[in-house]
This record gives structure tokens, C-alpha cells and sequence, in this order.
């Protein structure tokens, strides 16, 4: 098992590399001059040069890379240009909002979309199959920034029951976390929601066509037996890989969410750091996240062996 | 012996990719609600010089914040321009970059997953490649570019289509794996037909349905940035309307003046659920082994 383990871990550290490799490449050779852009419309020639040289980009594409891998390695992202400060300690600082707000978009899609999932494949064809499908694509296509509007027009403004933004942490008591939290995390999930939904119900679909389910039925299992423990499982595989597939778009979802309701996590980080042009921080975080899209579907594919027997590496 | 002798003509040819496209939109009320819809809000944007009323430029601060009215058929946005012709202006903005995004990164990821699919030595390290792109969120990738490269429209199309490809080519590839081993292919390359040839005659028209589905939903995804990306202040500059930037102007004023936000909103996400819708039932039609596998 440790050796599987390890063997996994070996096998993404290609991925990483290419994934940084990327991230310089494509950044560097984006039209436009870093230093010109740090600079601003108002600076000086001089100053233009004198930036170029202490980001290193007066040295060749090779140089620039290897000092740029020699960082990472070991774990300096750079410093912000505002702050001074290093990326890591800005994104370590925030990661607590961003952290809540995902992980409890995660598990209200979970709780929600399985379910629904489940349904729509048990009644197919029926109304609540095609009402779910139906919702589905509807929630799907919304973009995030019109439905956290709309979330924020009935309760915040008409009804008045939840702030309308802004974070409070656990340690301000639960129920504050709670309400702060609730639009956010709803706004967030919903495309996950649909998503989920609609390959809960593909992937049971295909398991209950399946010959092992129509002989568990003829034995005269329960329906219930036959969806829980025998379907369930079979069709949990697709869905894992789709999470882990999704996560580069819960990333994009997270920075918009945090915009509109103001919460200080990576996600607004990436956004003020784009506007202020502060390029070091915005490239951190960009690794910050790639990498963490590549440790999730290392656990995925962990989570594989454990769900499928079959598969071996 | 009585025979049926219409069972000795030859059979009957199968319909054109023409008779099939319209028998599938006759009788797939989806498919053809979505496209009747796409249409509508394509003819309102393309048409968006001849309807609007209202130059989306002018400013006329007395007529601020308005709702709406005879005059301003949507209201008025914080400084007095007529929404409706500035959402039109903006979804017209959304269409036309959506559909050379689309364009782009259909031709692109098309070139990149016939050459990784069909070139063995080659399918390794640009697979690789593409992983590392995906790896990267989409949004973010769109995001760094924009701010480096300036908010122009070359800018954006290439930002937008990037994260685009690498899905576009994998598409291709998987489909190019599977009919290289065809024997029509293993024939026609026996024969001595150029490798090229082949690629075009015989392993790019399997492409072109999966293809076709996946650029409706390059074109939702597409619309969506370019929103997303005009929201967060990202995009074009403010002067242009683009629907992403009309609801951030309006984010200020939101409770005085909801339908600043919730207009371009609406009709965005209109847009988008059209293409979804359609290209949903597209795949439907064209590929069902398809949607049970790959999602846009």
C-alpha cells in the first residue's frame, strides 16, 4: 500500500513540473512587458529598467527558468511588489474563508446532488426525472454572479434574514459563520449541483442496464438493496473522476463568489492582485491552485483502489 | 415461390448529414426550442444597431437610475445610458468573441489531437502538455494573460481559447486512437495513400461530430469568461458594454436599481442556457455513447 502511495506521488511530480513549467512559459512569453505593466503608464524609462533587472527579466528565457524552478523548490513564490510581504504568507493568511467556503460548497453538493442524482436515475423518464434534468441545465448555464444576485435580492435585501456580505470566522461564534457562509456556499455550489446531478444519474443509469443488477432483482433484492448496495458503488467512479475534474472550475467559482460577497480569501487575492498588477502574487497563487488541482486527483486516483478492486497499478 | 421482390433492390441510401440534421430538429422539441431561442437573441444582438433607440454611449445624467419607461424601454443605468441597447451591444460583444473562440480553439485542439493521436512519439509529451494546461484554472490562466497582455480583443480571444484547448484535443485524440486501427485506414495505408491524405479522408470526418458537440459548449464557456472576466473589471474597458462589466457598474447601486444587474443577467444567462440546451440535445442526437462520458 506505501508503495502504491509512493509510486503516485512520483508519477505526479512530472505533472508538476510541466504545471510550472507552463505557468513561467506562459506568462513570460504573453504579450506585453511584465516591468512596463508593474511599472505603470506613468513611470520612467529608468525605473522600467531598474524593475526589469531586480525581477531578473533582463536575463535570457533559460536563466530566468532555472532560478525560477530553484525558488519553487524550495517553496518561495516570490514576494508581493505592494507588500513586500512573501506569497505565501499572503495566501496561508487567507486560506481559511477560501477553505470553509469550498469544502462546505463540496459537501452541500454532495448531500444534494447524490440524492437528486439518485432519483432522477430511479424515476427515469418520469417527471421528476425530467424536472431534475431540467433544473439542471437551468442551474448549470446561470452564471455564478447572476445567481448570487438574485440569492441576494430575496434574503438579503427583501427578506432580510442573511447579511449581504463579508466573512466571519468560527472563532466569531457559530451562528455568524453560519449566515455569512450560507449565500456564499449556495451561490458556489449550484453549478456543482447540476453537474453532479447529471452524471449521478448517467453513470447509475449505465450500472442499473448492467446483467449483475437484473439478475440481484430476479433474486428478488429490494430495490432499495439494489440501489444502495449494489448500484451506488458501481457508479461512484465516475463521479470521483468528475469531481476531481470540476475542481479547476469550483477554483474559477471561488473567486467570483468571494468578489461579490466580499469575503478575503485566495480567491479576491488573485482579483486585487490583478488589478493592482502585482504579477509575483498572481502567478503564486496560480501555481498555488494548479498544484493543488494536481494533489486532489492524486487522492482521487488513491481513492480509485479503494473503490474499484479491479484496478491496479 | 412467392419472394418479395422489393426485397431484391438495393437498399435504400442513408440520408444525408442534411436530412438528418433536419429530421433530428423536427422531432426533438429540445433541440429545436434551444436553437429557435439561440436564434431570437442572436437576430435581437445582430440587429442591436437597427433596434436599439438610444445611442448606448450617451450619457444623459438627468435620466439616471430610471426604471423602466416609454422612453427607456430596460431603464437607465447610473449614468443615464439606455440599458437595453447596452445589453445588446454587449451580448452582440459575447456572441462574436464566443464564436471566434470557438473557432480557434476547435482548429487549434484539432491540429494538436490529430498529431498526438496519429503520430505515436508524439502522443506522450504533448498529452502531457495538455494535462498541465488543464491543470491550470481556466479562469485564472484568462485572468494572468488579460493582465499582462492588455484588454484588446486578440488578447482576450487567445486568453479565453487557451484553457479550451486542451479538451478540444483530447477529444480529437481519443477519437483519432480509436480509427487508426479501422482496416479502412490500415488498407488505405497499405495502398500507399500519403499520410495525410488519410488524416483528411478517412479519420477527421469521425471528428466532426464529437467536434461539433463540443464547440457549443467552447461557446458556453466562452460566454461565460468573457463575462466573468468583464465582471471582476478584468475585460474590456468600461466604455465598450460588454454584460459582465454592466453588472459590476451596477453592483454599487443594486438596491436602488436592481434591474442594472439583474437585465444583462437575465439575457446572459439566456444565452447560455440556450447553447447549453442545444448543444445537449446535439449530443444527444449525434453521439449518445458520448454523454455518458465526457461533459462539457
Amino acid at each position: 500500500m506505501i508503495e502504491l502511495i509512493l509510486k503516485r506521488l512520483l508519477a505526479a511530480v512530472p505533472v508538476m513540473l510541466i504545471v510550472a513549467t507552463v505557468v513561467f512559459l506562459l506568462l513570460r512569453m504573453a504579450p506585453g512587458d511584465p516591468a512596463r505593466v508593474i511599472a505603470g503608464d506613468m513611470a520612467s524609462e529608468e525605473s522600467i529598467a531598474q524593475i526589469r533587472t531586480d525581477m531578473g527579466l533582463d536575463q535570457s528565457l533559460g536563466t530566468q527558468y532555472v532560478r525560477w524552478m530553484a525558488a519553487l523548490v524550495q517553496g518561495d513564490l516570490g514576494h508581493s511588489i505592494q507588500s513586500r510581504q512573501p506569497v505565501t504568507t499572503l495566501i496561508k493568511a487567507r486560506l481559511g474563508p477560501t477553505f470553509s467556503l469550498a469544502a462546505w460548497a463540496i459537501l452541500l453538493t454532495i448531500a444534494t446532488a447524490v440524492p437528486l442524482g439518485v432519483l432522477a436515475a430511479w424515476r427515469h423518464r418520469g417527471l421528476a426525472d425530467r424536472g431534475i434534468m431540467a433544473g439542471a441545465v437551468l442551474a448549470f448555464s446561470m452564471p455564478v454572479f447572476v445567481v448570487a444576485y438574485l440569492l441576494i435580492l430575496v434574503f438579503s435585501v427583501k427578506l432580510n434574514w442573511l447579511p449581504v456580505q463579508g466573512y466571519a470566522p468560527l472563532a466569531d461564534g457559530l451562528g455568524q459563520y453560519a449566515r455569512h457562509l450560507l449565500l456564499p456556499t449556495v451561490t458556489l455550489a449550484m453549478v456543482f449541483v447540476a453537474l453532479i446531478t447529471r452524471i449521478t444519474r448517467a453513470s447509475l443509469l449505465d450500472v442499473l442496464g448492467e446483467d449483475f443488477v437484473r439478475t440481484a432483482r430476479a433474486k428478488g433484492v429490494t430495490e432499495r438493496f439494489v440501489l444502495f448496495r449494489h448500484a451506488l458503488r458501481n457508479a461512484a467512479i465516475p463521479i470521483v473522476t468528475i469531481v476531481g475534474v470540476a475542481l479547476t472550475t469550483l477554483i474559477s467559482g471561488v473567486v467570483v463568489t468571494e468578489t461579490i460577497f466580499n469575503i478575503a480569501g485566495v480567491g479576491r487575492l488573485i482579483v486585487d492582485s490583478v488589478l493592482a498588477r502585482d504579477y509575483p502574487v498572481v502567478q503564486g497563487t496560480i501555481l498555488f491552485f494548479s498544484f493543488l488541482y494536481v494533489f486532489v486527483n492524486l487522492l482521487i486516483d488513491m481513492a480509485y483502489v479503494v473503490l474499484d478492486p479491479r484496478i491496479r497499478y | 415461390m412467392p419472394t418479395s421482390s422489393a426485397s431484391l433492390l438495393p437498399a435504400a441510401p442513408p440520408p444525408s448529414r442534411w436530412r438528418q440534421a433536419a429530421s433530428a430538429l423536427i422531432h426533438d422539441p429540445v433541440m429545436l426550442g434551444s436553437l429557435l431561442l439561440l436564434l431570437l437573441l442572436v437576430a435581437l444582438t445582430v440587429g442591436a444597431p437597427l433596434l436599439a433607440f438610444h445611442d448606448p454611449a450617451t450619457l444623459t445624467p438627468r435620466a439616471r437610475l430610471q426604471g423602466s419607461s416609454e422612453l427607456y424601454w430596460l431603464g437607465t443605468d447610473s449614468l443615464g445610458r439606455d440599458l437595453l441597447s447596452r445589453v445588446l451591444y454587449g451580448g452582440r460583444l459575447s456572441i462574436t468573441l464566443a464564436a471566434l473562440v470557438s473557432a480557434i480553439a476547435i482548429v487549434a485542439g484539432l491540429a494538436i489531437g490529430l498529431a498526438a493521436g496519429y503520430v505515436r512519439r508524439l502522443d506522450a509529451p504533448v498529452m502531457r502538455l495538455m494535462d498541465g494546461i488543464m491543470a491550470i484554472p481556466g479562469l485564472l490562466l484568462a485572468v494572468a494573460l488579460v493582465a499582462l497582455g492588455g484588454a484588446n480583443i486578440v488578447t482576450m480571444v487567445i486568453a479565453i481559447s487557451i484553457p479550451e484547448i486542451p479538451r478540444v484535443a483530447r477529444l480529437v485524440r481519443s477519437v483519432v486512437l480509436s480509427v487508426r486501427e479501422e482496416p479502412y485506414v490500415e488498407a488505405s495505408l497499405g495502398s500507399g495513400t500519403p499520410a495525410l491524405k488519410v488524416l483528411w479522408r478517412h479519420i477527421l470526418p469521425s471528428t466532426i461530430n464529437p467536434l461539433v458537440v463540443q464547440a457549443t459548449f467552447v461557446c458556453a464557456a466562452a460566454i461565460l469568461t468573457e463575462a466573468v472576466l468583464g465582471f471582476l473589471g478584468l475585460g474590456f474597458p468600461p466604455e465598450i458594454p460588454s454584460l459582465g462589466s454592466i453588472i459590476a457598474e451596477g453592483r454599487p447601486f443594486f438596491q436602488r436599481a436592481p434591474w442594472i444587474v439583474l437585465a444583462p443577467g437575465v439575457f446572459l444567462a439566456l444565452l447560455i442556457l440556450a447553447v447549453n440546451m442545444f448543444g445537449d440535445a446535439l449530443r444527444d442526437r449525434l453521439d449518445p455513447r458520448l454523454s455518458r462520458k465526457t461533459k462539457g
